[in-house]
């Protein structure tokens, strides 16, 4: 038991950081020594007035994320139209409905209604919830991966195997791209507040990666426990079984 | 530079798996090892020996996964939003160590953490987590039990022999 547990745990818990993390983690430790070394020059008298209004630290609330693209003012993507494939109940709900993103003809729908947020991902499912919850949800990242829809009941796929796969992304996210363990990435160019594109559910994705309008690359995503898959399609699936792992090339 | 660097790195490798074992999830336990890192940064210099590196931040990677895992506990659960209705979505195998790790009582995870992904003895374990060395010691057997216990993971250490 102890030795195959100890694989086990070792396969699952050596984690690394990535690169961009551990850049994070550096800005924001040469953003708070910058801020002391500010603070030690002028004085304390200073101190006292400058708190207020300039060393306040950067916490994470005020970093660029996909929180505050939804909750902004200016509101992002375009009003549903008559024409969306969307459920008949989601136009009856009260609230102001934006299209944050569309993927083979199915669109991903925010709604707002109040100090309640939800989004929808075409017939398939929603999710809701207060803004606690969708803070707790997309933390400090600039994307989140909401999940996959169907392109009508039954029809999760396409005749490529592909199928529509949504997100939420900062405001300053123009293109989110998902990358698989094999073959060219899947990417949405157009990047309004959320994402969607036809994900490859026949190979295993990878990560998730966001670029700014010069092509910088701002976040990178681990997706290696994301399966497009449906269950049905899979040997030891559904639910309460363990599935086999997925062969990578 | 780099010694801030392979520091934060260093600090946050180790951090992940303990936060990973408390809290079930690669994002959760990122954003733990971020603050274990600034934690760190922020008082590398009052640190004496260097070999005392790896203990030391394992004790900063306790306490913050163990507030994390308070904290989630006293929100609520979080909107499982890669889930859908159509339970079409299939979890990774790995996911079942995952869960049942973060069923237990953090204490316990993260003593079986200490123990086989880092190779601790039972002094280093009661170190990092500043109890005594049975208090350890019952942990890990504890801890080993309730995972025995997980039918699901019988299949995954058949897997993995």
């Amino acid at each position: 038991m102890s030795d195959s547990l100890g694989a086990a745990l070792r396969t699952l818990l050596a984690l690394e950081p990535t690169d961009d993390e551990v850049r994070r983690v550096l800005d924001l430790d040469d953003a708070r020594r910058k801020r002391r070394r500010h603070v030690t020059a002028i004085g304390l008298a200073m101190v006292l007035a400058i708190a207020g209004v300039s060393a306040a630290p950067p916490t994470r609330a005020g970093l660029d994320n996909a929180l505050d693209s939804l909750w902004s003012d200016d509101s992002p993507g375009r009003a549903l139209m008559p024409q969306d494939n969307v459920p008949s109940w989601l136009r009856a709900e009260p609230g102001e409905h934006r299209v944050l993103a569309e993927a083979g003809g199915v669109p991903l729908v925010a709604s707002r209604d109040g100090d309640r947020f939800s989004v929808t991902l075409g017939n398939s499912f929603g999710e809701g919830g207060s803004l606690d919850d969708w803070r707790m949800f997309i933390g400090i990242h600039a994307v989140a991966l909401l999940g996959p829809a169907s392109f009508a009941p039954n029809e999760p796929f396409d005749a490529q195997g592909r199928r529509p796969l949504f997100g939420l992304a900062a405001k300053n996210v123009a293109r989110v791209e998902l990358t698989y363990t094999f073959g060219p990435p899947t990417s949405d160019d157009q990047v309004n507040g959320g994402f969607g594109f036809l994900a490859d559910a026949t190979r295993p994705p990878q990560a998730l990666v966001a670029y700014d309008r010069n092509g910088r690359q701002i976040e990178r995503r681990d997706m290696s426990t994301i399966d497009l898959r449906v269950c049905s399609n899979v040997r030891g699936c559904p639910p309460g079984r363990l599935v086999p792992r997925r062969r990578t090339r | 530079m780099h010694e801030r660097e392979d520091a934060a790195r260093r600090a946050m490798k180790i951090a992940m798996g303990i936060a990973m074992a408390v809290l079930g999830n690669r994002e959760d336990a990122a954003d733990v090892a971020q603050d274990v890192a600034l934690d760190v940064l922020r008082s590398l210099g009052r640190l004496r020996e260097p070999a005392a590196f790896d203990a030391w931040v394992r004790k900063i990677a306790v306490r913050h996964a163990v507030r994390a895992r308070r904290r989630r506990t006293a929100v609520g659960s979080v909107p499982e939003p890669v889930m859908s209705d159509e339970r079409d979505m299939v979890i990774a195998s790995r996911a079942a160590l995952s869960r049942a790790l973060a069923d237990l009582p953090p204490r316990q995870a993260i003593a079986l953490v200490l123990r086989y992904v880092h190779d601790l003895t039972d002094r280093e374990i009661a170190a990092a987590l500043g109890c005594r060395r049975g208090t350890a010691n019952a942990l890990l057997s504890r801890g080993r039990a309730a995972l025995r216990e997980v039918a699901e993971l019988q299949e995954l250490m058949e897997a993995t022999r």
